[in-house]
């Protein structure tokens, strides 16, 4: 290293410790042969052992610990209770399920279902743009992103470094839906919201009020709660595509043209989870 | 709480309540509503024991599950203290580190600074600085732990340190040429000189 501006700017995190092994002994060749650097370096280690040593630790009031103990053992009680009223119900269900079925086919009989994970999708993107969910990790960077979520997940999740022009991620979340993990992504494209939602797709049941097939891959299409979806199984996983726009389609096709051949689009696409 | 479940939670989690109150209280500004995410937290943690994996930071996974808490609570807040929005500036070094160092010799501090003058001194920062400041200094997280908690990037976090220390060093030096007696730390003065 032979800059010492270099030097200083990494300063704080060989103090920190947080260098890897090669640029912690550039930093120590460095201090042996600057002696400049070396006095820097010796009054902000000083000064940081004094504000490190000066810092108070936080105190939690007396009664706190007592006042949790006591939260955890109503919790639990409570918990088991729970599972005793679920036993009582059991035999209530038959009932209610001849009740939701008459329901269902005397009042809303053109009503179809929503596959689940159409469902999580559009909820959680609903409950995100109303600034109810937060993103668990808020970036713009396809890599940082993609190691975020490797870590959390049983599946793969790899983001393309070269998203379609206009499309900008804004970050991810961690859903569960039915035990199963599902990936949560935020994108912005000409100021509208889109997100897709990304699971195993073991298990998972995709239909819609529209289906058509490009290129062996069967794709649904439908609207829920005022948001358009699309949905598609491949290689293994399974998506929900949501926009607030009316045409779709037309947005997604934008995307697959934009990248030129089809064939290699769509897969690129589905590599970056769009 | 009995059983096995119970023992190993009060073994494993209920050590970092003080620490827990402590982000609480970085996090609200109130004791009481402070102790009320202690215990929501707790609650939530015990919930999904079964999900921590035993032998890893048990104090980040819980000071996560606060973050989390805190978040759905009062994004307003949470905007205020976390970074949700990273300014476009924070990006860069701080220039004026470069100039500030080497002319405060932390020995001529050390005589004449005491603990509670850098109390007095952190509680001037800003919050999301005061927070960098205490998640590393105090609690020792790592930076990564660190940016995933206040959902920054590495870089930010540094950046951020990086300034919160040096206005800690401003404000501990202001207070040492201005303080021949026992005024205290000046906040008006001190926060006109960080503008």
């Amino acid at each position: 290293m032979q800059d010492c501006q270099a030097m200083f700017r990494i300063m704080h995190a060989y103090l920190d410790g947080e260098l890897s092994a090669k640029e912690t002994v550039d930093v120590q060749t460095h201090l042996d042969s600057c002696p400049e650097c070396a006095v820097l370096y010796r009054n902000e280690k000083l000064f940081l052992d004094l504000v490190k040593e000066s810092l108070p630790s936080a105190v939690a009031p007396r009664h706190l610990e007592q006042k949790v103990k006591m939260a955890l053992k109503t919790s639990v009680a409570g918990e088991r209770s729970r599972k005793y009223l679920r036993m009582v119900a059991v035999p209530a269900l038959p009932m209610a399920v001849l009740f939701l079925i008459a329901m269902a086919v005397f009042f809303s009989p053109e009503r179809k279902p929503v596959p689940a994970l159409v469902n999580a999708a559009v909820n959680t993107h609903q409950e995100y743009l109303n600034g109810n969910v937060p993103l668990d990790i808020a970036s713009r960077d396809p890599v940082q992103v993609g190691l975020w979520f490797e870590k959390r997940t049983n599946f793969p999740v790899s983001l393309g470094q070269d998203p379609v022009k206009n499309l900008r991620l804004l970050g991810g979340r961690l859903i569960e839906m039915e035990g199963k993990k599902v990936v949560f992504l935020a994108y912005e494209m000409d100021k509208h919201r889109l997100s897709l939602v990304m699971t195993a797709a073991q298990g998972v049941d995709l239909f819609g009020a529209r289906e058509f097939t490009v290129k062996e891959s069967r794709f649904y299409q439908s609207t829920y709660h005022g948001f358009q979806t699309l949905s598609w199984a491949q290689e293994g996983l399974a998506y929900v595509f949501v926009s607030d726009q009316q045409e779709i389609n037309k947005k997604a096709c934008l995307i697959c043209h934009g990248h030129g051949q089809d064939q290699e689009a769509i897969k690129r696409l589905s590599e970056q989870g769009i | 709480m009995n059983g096995e479940k119970g023992r190993l939670f009060e073994e494993t989690a209920l050590p970092c309540l003080d620490a827990l109150y402590g982000f609480g209280l970085l996090l609200t500004g109130r004791p009481d509503e402070a102790e009320d995410l202690v215990q929501e937290t707790f609650l939530r943690a015990y919930r999904f024991f079964h999900q921590y994996e035993h032998g890893t930071n048990c104090k980040a996974w819980l000071f996560t599950i606060m973050k989390h808490i805190f978040l759905n609570q009062s994004t307003q807040k949470a905007r205020m203290v976390l970074c949700r929005d990273v300014l476009p500036d924070e990006e860069g070094e701080s220039q004026s580190l470069w100039d500030a160092m080497g002319r405060s010799p932390a020995s001529s501090l050390r005589d004449e600074v005491f603990s509670k003058d850098i109390e007095k001194a952190l509680a001037l920062l800003p919050e999301t600085f005061r927070l960098v400041v205490i998640l590393k200094d105090v609690e020792g997280f790592s930076y990564g732990e660190i940016a995933q908690l206040v959902d920054c990037p590495i870089g930010t976090v540094m950046s951020r340190l990086s300034r919160a220390r040096d206005m800690l060093r401003r404000f501990l030096r202001d207070y040492s040429v201005q303080s021949s007696g026992s005024h205290g730390l000046k906040p008006t003065n001190l926060t006109r000189r960080l503008v």
